[in-house]
C-alpha cells in the first residue's frame, strides 16, 4: 500500500505538466465551490445582521380602518396590557407627511413620526442629549420633539445646542427635548434622508397633524423568552384583530423573525444552486481525470506488462492506478482549497462583504474531489489491471 | 548486376524477416530422421514425428523442475485455428542449461510464455515443481513468476523512469520484502553484473549490453529456480552477446536452471541441451553434442 503511494507520487512527478493540467480542473472546481458558497454565505450574514439590527423581536401591525369598523389606539393598548407576558413594548406609529422647517431652512428629507414613550426602547437606541417623549407629553399632547443626530448637527451645530430650541412641523412649533444617538456608524458620513434624519413627536400630536384621526401602524416587541415563538404570538394579534374586523382583509401582521427565516431559506436555496453549478465543474474535472488516466494506461501498457511479468498482481496494479488518480485529485483538492480561501478573501474585499469559506463547503468539495478521483480512476485502473502480460509486453 | 542485387535486398526487406529466422526445412528433416533412428534403436515408439522424450544423464528418476505433457496452444485467427504448440512434451531438470531453438513461426515464443507462466496451454499439462499451472488462478501465476522465475527479455524491458537499483528491486518489491533487504539484495546482483557504481543511473543512460546486464541482475534478484531468457542476445553485438552468454553459463554453474529461447543455432550450442521446435512440435531433444553433429 505504501509502495503504491510512492509509485503514484513518482508517476505524478514524472508527468508534472500533465498532472498539473489534470489537477487544474479539480483546483478550479473546488475553488469555485468554496468561493461561491463563501460569497453567498457572507452576503447572507450581512443581510441577517442588518435584519437583526432592525429587530428580530419586532412585530408590526398594519390596519386599514374603515368608518364602519376600526380599531382604536385604546383598544390596541388594552390588548397590549392584557398580554404583557408576551410583549415588552408597544407603540403606535403615525407617519406624518409634514414639512420640517428650522428657522428659514426647509428640510424636505426629514421624516416625522408620531410615537409613544416606548419607541426608544423598541428601537433599542439611546439618547445623546435630553430626554425622550414621556407619558405626560402624550396625554397632554405636548408639542415636543426628539430629533435625529443629523438634524441636530446639521441645523443646530451640535446635539447640546439643539436642546430647548424650536423646530417647525407644518408651521407649528415643537420644542426639542432630546437627541437620539447617532445610528449610522462613525465611519460613514451622515446623509440627508439617512437613518439619522428624523423627528419623533408624541403620536397624539401626530394624529392631529395627519388630520386622519386614526392610527394604522403599530409596533410590538416580543419578550426575549418568546422571540422563537414570534410566529405563534403573531397569531394572537391576528386573532384579536379578527374579533374586531370580522375579516382578515383589513389587517396585516408581520413578524420580523419570520421575514428573516424566509430570507435565510431563500439565500440557502441560492447557495445550494450556486454550489451545484460549481459542483458540475467538479464533475467535468472528474471526466478530465478519467481521460488522463486512460491515456496513462495506454501509454504505460508495456510498463504494466513488465510489472505483471515480474509478479505484480491484478490488485497491485489496480491499487497503483486508483491511488495515482486519487492522489492527483486530492492534491488538486488541497490546492483548490488554498485557491478557494484566497479567492474568497479577494472576492469579499471587492464586494466589500465579510466573505469567508465555510467549513461545509471545504469538506464537501474536498471529499467530492477525492471521490471523483477514485470513481473516475477506477475504470482505467481496472483496464490496466486486466491487461494480459503477454500483450502488454509486446506493445511498443 | 548492381541493380539485380539491390532488388534482391529489397525483396528480403519486404519479407520483413532475415534469412536466419526462416525455417531450414532440410535441417529439420535431418533432425527428424536422426531422432526416428534413435527412437528405433532404443525401441521407443516414435510418436507422430515428435522427438522422443530426453532425460539428461544423471537426472533419471528425479522429479523434473519443469514438466510438460502434450502442451497444445491453439489460437483463433479469424475463422482459422492455429496450433502454435502441438503436443509438446519435455521435462527440464534442476541445474540444466537448455536452449529451445526454433525459427519464426515455430511456436517457441508461445512455449516461452507457457514456461514463464505468462500464459496457460489450451490443453496438456505444465507443472512447475510438481504444481500444475493450468489449475492456478491469475494471482497464483503471479506468485510463481515472482518467486520461481527470473525473466531476461530481448528488449531488456527495464522501467525507463526508474533508476537501476529500483529496476532490480522490482521483483523483490512485489515479493513484499522489506525495503532494506530489497536494496541489499539488489545491490549484490548489480555488483555481480559489474554495474553497482551506476545504480542511480537510468536505463537510457546505458548501452544495450549494460541494460541487458541490469535485466540479468533483476532476474537473479529474487533468487529464482529458473532463469528464462528470451533471445537474450537478440539486440546485442557479438562481443556483448558473448558476455551475456558468459553470465548465463556462470549462473548455471552456480546451480540455477537456465532455459534460453533462441532462433540461433550457434548460440544454442553454448547450452548443455537443445530442444528444437518446428511447426509447434519438438523435432529434436537431446544433448548439445548430438545436435551439433546433425546440423
Amino acid at each position: 500500500m505504501l509502495n503504491s503511494y510512492k509509485l503514484a507520487l513518482k508517476s505524478i512527478w514524472a508527468n508534472k505538466m500533465r498532472s498539473f493540467l489534470t489537477m487544474l480542473g479539480i483546483i478550479i472546481g473546488v475553488a469555485a465551490v468554496i468561493i461561491l458558497v463563501g460569497i453567498v454565505n457572507g452576503e447572507m450574514n450581512y443581510m441577517t445582521e442588518s435584519f437583526a439590527s432592525m429587530g428580530t423581536n419586532r412585530i408590526t401591525v398594519n390596519v386599514r380602518n374603515m368608518s364602519s369598523r376600526s380599531v382604536s389606539v385604546d383598544q390596541m393598548y388594552s390588548f397590549f396590557n392584557d398580554n404583557t407576558q408576551y410583549f415588552s413594548y408597544m407603540s403606535p406609529n403615525v407617519t406624518v407627511s409634514a414639512t420640517v422647517k428650522v428657522g428659514n431652512e426647509n428640510s424636505t428629507s426629514t421624516t416625522v413620526t408620531g410615537v409613544s414613550e416606548d419607541y426608544l426602547s423598541i428601537l433599542d437606541e439611546n439618547l445623546s442629549q435630553g430626554r425622550f417623549i414621556q407619558y405626560a407629553d402624550l396625554s397632554a399632547r405636548h408639542k415636543v420633539a426628539v430629533i435625529g443626530y443629523y438634524v441636530a448637527t446639521n441645523y443646530y451645530e451640535s446635539a447640546e445646542k439643539a436642546i430647548g430650541e424650536d423646530i417647525s412641523v407644518n408651521g407649528e412649533k415643537y420644542k426639542i427635548i432630546g437627541v437620539v444617538e447617532r445610528q449610522t456608524s462613525t465611519s460613514e458620513s451622515m446623509e440627508e434622508g439617512g437613518d439619522d434624519d428624523f423627528v419623533y413627536i408624541p403620536y397624539t400630536s401626530a394624529i392631529k397633524l395627519s388630520r386622519n384621526g386614526t392610527v394604522s401602524n403599530y409596533t410590538f416587541t416580543v419578550r426575549d423568552d418568546y422571540v422563537k415563538q414570534a410566529a405563534t404570538i403573531k397569531t394572537y394579534i391576528e386573532d384579536y384583530l379578527y374579533t374586531i374586523f370580522k375579516s382578515d382583509d383589513f389587517y396585516n401582521v408581520t413578524a420580523m423573525s419570520e421575514l428573516l427565516d424566509s430570507m435565510n431559506e431563500m439565500i440557502g436555496t441560492m447557495s445550494m444552486m450556486l454550489g451545484g453549478i460549481a459542483g458540475i465543474s467538479l464533475l467535468v474535472a472528474g471526466v478530465g481525470v478519467m481521460n488522463i488516466m486512460l491515456v496513462s494506461v495506454t501509454e504505460r501498457t508495456r510498463e504494466i506488462g513488465i510489472r505483471k511479468a515480474l509478479g505484480a498482481k491484478k490488485s497491485t496494479i489496480l491499487s497503483q492506478f486508483v491511488i495515482e488518480a486519487a492522489v492527483t485529485s486530492s492534491f488538486g483538492g488541497v490546492l483548490g482549497i488554498i485557491v478557494g480561501f484566497i479567492g474568497t478573501n479577494i472576492a469579499g474585499r471587492i464586494m466589500s462583504i465579510n466573505a469567508s469559506p465555510t467549513f461545509g463547503s471545504v469538506i464537501v468539495s474536498f471529499s467530492v474531489s477525492v471521490a471523483i478521483g477514485l470513481i473516475f480512476g477506477y475504470m482505467p485502473a481496472r483496464r490496466a489491471a486486466a491487461l494480459n502480460p503477454i500483450d502488454a509486453l509486446r506493445s511498443e | 548486376m548492381a541493380d539485380e542485387e539491390k532488388t534482391k535486398i529489397e525483396t528480403k526487406d519486404d519479407d520483413d524477416e532475415p534469412d536466419e529466422y526462416a525455417e531450414n526445412h532440410e535441417e529439420v528433416e535431418r533432425l527428424k530422421a536422426a531422432q526416428a533412428a534413435m527412437a528405433a534403436r532404443s525401441g521407443i515408439d516414435n510418436m507422430d514425428g515428435q522427438a522422443p522424450q530426453y532425460t539428461p544423464p544423471g537426472h533419471e528418476g528425479e522429479t523434473p523442475l519443469l514438466e510438460m505433457h502434450g502442451i497444445t496452444k491453439i489460437y483463433q485467427v479469424g475463422d482459422e485455428e492455429v496450433r502454435a504448440n502441438d503436443g509438446i512434451t519435455i521435462n527440464i531438470y534442476n541445474g540444466e542449461f537448455v536452449a529451445i531453438v526454433g525459427k519464426s513461426g515455430s511456436g517457441k515464443s508461445t512455449l516461452m510464455n507457457i514456461i514463464g507462466a505468462l500464459d496457460v496451454p489450451t490443453s496438456g499439462e505444465y507443472l512447475i515443481n510438481g504444481r500444475n499451472t493450468s489449475e492456478m488462478t491469475d494471482d497464483e501465476l503471479c506468485e510463481i513468476r515472482n518467486d520461481k522465475i527470473g525473466f531476461i527479455f530481448q528488449q531488456y524491458n527495464l522501467l525507463p523512469k526508474d533508476n537501476l537499483l529500483d529496476n532490480v528491486c522490482l521483483p523483490l518489491l512485489y515479493a513484499g520484502l522489506p525495503k532494506a533487504e530489497q536494496k541489499e539484495r539488489a545491490m549484490k546482483q548489480l555488483e555481480r553484473v559489474g554495474l553497482a557504481d551506476k545504480w542511480m543511473q537510468h536505463p537510457n543512460q546505458l548501452s544495450g549490453g549494460q541494460q541487458q546486464r541490469v535485466s540479468i541482475a533483476r532476474a537473479l534478484a529474487g533468487d529464482p529456480e529458473l532463469i528464462l531468457a528470451d533471445e537474450p542476445t537478440g539486440a546485442l553485438d557479438s562481443k556483448t552477446s558473448r558476455q551475456v552468454l558468459g553470465f548465463l553459463q556462470s549462473i548455471n554453474q552456480d546451480g540455477t536452471t537456465v532455459v534460453m529461447i533462441t532462433h540461433d543455432n550457434s548460440l544454442a550450442l553454448e547450452a548443455k541441451r537443445v530442444v528444437r521446435i518446428s511447426d509447434g512440435k519438438v523435432v529434436f531433444d537431446g544433448a548439445t553434442e548430438d545436435y551439433a553433429k546433425i546440423i
